[in-house]
């Protein structure tokens, strides 16, 4: 069953003969409607050149992109522009609201950008469950980092995009906060069905998806490669050996389902 | 002339498609003698199309209200296998009685599932609302922590209490949030090892408040946490005879419709850990 966002051998290379810099080397995965996935590497792992590419924000070496089954890089500049706006959304580390608009324009602001009808309905529940109802009125300067992430979330989900793309959407924020952005997230995710792929190196943030996507070398590890875990966890079960005797799992699936 | 019809034409229907879409269209509004030859096609198209929509989510409803229905029906015919059964057992010897026993057990099992798909169905067709109110926690831990009593005292596990306050509040429906924290704390008494410890931790967040439970077994392996919360799946190396595998799917159901969520970590090296996260306050009506 085809993805809602399915890359194909994605590749990005930098450089040529021996200077060259694999940034993607070979990714190829699939994330289905509704999920709330995390991609996870440490940094030069490839996960922003990644994400980059699956919201079409820079072009690959070779490889392909689909979103809603759309071959994306195969659109002209301007078309992909287009459908960039209106099918993907963008939650970034540091906000990127727009500081002369107010938190309710700041929202809209896509949509409208598209001469677009704005669905009131939705835009007052994703408020609600934000809990911005208050601050509608208020200027980004006004206020918090978290707050302002809301609004970035509430921005995000507005247009009803097939995907949203957070960029360490935590990365600003002090943990008590984060928590609760993640929280939003996964709620909004669950509530609205709306499919969410989040990039981060912190482990802890990526246990908070659906699924974790792992990135190392600008490949996605598979499972059973265990790299840096301790010698005495068993590779099959992932866990440390207990007294007890437990039976062997199966151990196919891992960090990502092709 | 001919311009400016099309421009209108098109508004027209790029409207009726947007109602459409957000399922407010009615053929109604659209009186036919305005409208162009192609906009009466398409208006016939939608209007057929929102019919047929309500139509399947009619036979939809029908279909989980029959399942329900005979969910509720089974259980007579389970509690008069279960008295009869249990009239034999006593009757019964040496390998006869264990094997009236294996049937007994048996029927415990189907009694449990039919109570799990009850309620299952009943979440689903929304007969039942999950309602939350903004209360303190506390009250509703400790009257878990008490169910939980037997199983604990039986395996002599200890219940390490953190962070639970009078004045910790949080926004849920007590009913079915007790029916879903209790699935998650039973699950860590029966997996986690003898006389070891249970900890339920209790942390607040400035829009959130998380439970945490967290036992001391064998744990969840990262590719087996997505596939815990499926209805009916079991550990494979978990022969237990108890359980059906519908607490966690239904506990998940449960939260989302207090706008919670249930998160499951596999950073504490020792055991599972899962973290139930509700809101402070209530969405709907503040």
């Amino acid at each position: 069953m085809n993805g809602i966002l399915r890359t194909e051998e994605l590749k990005k290379y930098y450089g040529s003969g021996e200077n060259t810099v694999k940034a993607l080397d070979g990714v190829s995965l699939s994330v289905m409607e509704g999920e709330f996935a995390a991609v996870v590497g440490t940094s030069g792992s490839g996960k922003s050149t990644l994400l980059h590419m699956m919201g079409g924000l820079d072009r690959p070496t070779s490889g392909k992109v689909y979103v809603d089954d759309k071959d994306i890089f195969s659109l002209k500049d301007d078309a992909l522009c287009i459908f960039r706006r209106r099918k993907i959304g963008f939650i970034f580390q540091n906000y990127n609201l727009v500081p002369v608009l107010n938190v309710e324009e700041n929202i809209t602001l896509p949509i409208e950008l598209d001469g677009n009808k704005v669905d009131r309905k939705y835009i007052r529940e994703i408020v609600q469950v934000l809990g911005l109802e208050q601050k509608l009125d208020s200027l980004p300067g006004q206020l918090s980092g978290g707050q302002q992430q809301r609004v970035a979330i509430a921005r995000a989900l507005a247009a009803k995009p097939a995907i949203v793309l957070a960029d360490e959407p935590t990365g600003n924020l002090d943990s008590n906060t984060s928590q609760d952005v993640l929280s939003l997230m996964k709620v909004t995710s669950d509530q609205f069905g709306q499919t969410i792929v989040m990039i981060t190196h912190n482990e802890e943030i990526a246990q908070m998806a659906d699924r974790i996507i792992r990135i190392e070398d600008g490949k996605v590890r598979k499972a059973g490669q265990f790299s840096d875990i301790p010698d005495d966890r068993i590779p099959q079960t992932g866990r440390r050996t207990t007294s007890r005797p437990s039976g062997k799992t199966e151990g196919k699936g891992g960090g990502y389902r092709g | 002339m001919g311009l400016r019809f099309r421009k209108n034409t098109y508004e027209t229907l790029n409207m009726m498609l947007d109602e459409a879409t957000s399922g407010n269209f009615q053929e109604s509004d659209y009186d036919e003698s305005e409208l162009s030859k192609l906009e009466v096609k398409w208006k016939r198209f939608l209007g057929a199309s929102a019919l047929s929509r309500q139509n399947v989510e009619k036979e939809k409803k029908a279909v989980k209200e029959l399942v329900s229905d005979i969910s509720h029906q089974v259980k007579t015919p389970i509690s008069n296998i279960r008295l009869y059964g249990e009239i034999i057992e006593e009757k019964l010897e040496g390998e006869d009685k264990e094997l009236a026993k294996r049937l007994m057990a048996q029927t415990d099992l189907l009694e449990s599932l039919i109570q799990s798909l009850v309620k299952m169905s009943r979440l689903e067709t929304n007969i039942i609302q999950v309602s939350p109110q903004k209360q303190p926690l506390k009250p509703m831990l400790e009257e878990l922590v008490l169910r939980g009593k037997e199983k604990q005292v039986k395996r002599g596990i200890q219940i390490v209490k953190k962070g639970w306050t009078d004045e910790c509040q949080a926004c849920f429906d007590r009913k079915w949030t007790s029916e879903a924290v209790y699935n998650i704390l039973d699950n860590a008494l029966k997996y986690t090892e003898e006389k070891s410890c249970v900890t339920v931790a209790i942390r607040e967040y400035p829009m959130f408040v998380s439970i945490c439970i967290q036992d001391e077994g064998p744990g969840i392996t990262e590719e087996e946490i997505p596939k815990i919360f499926q209805r009916f799946y079991r550990g494979s190396q978990f022969q237990e005879k108890e359980g059906v595998g519908l607490g966690l799917y239904l506990a998940r159901e449960i939260l989302k419709k207090e706008h919670g969520y249930i998160k499951v970590s596999t950073t504490n090296q020792t055991g599972a850990s899962f973290a139930v996260y509700l809101p402070r306050e209530n969405f709907q009506n503040c």
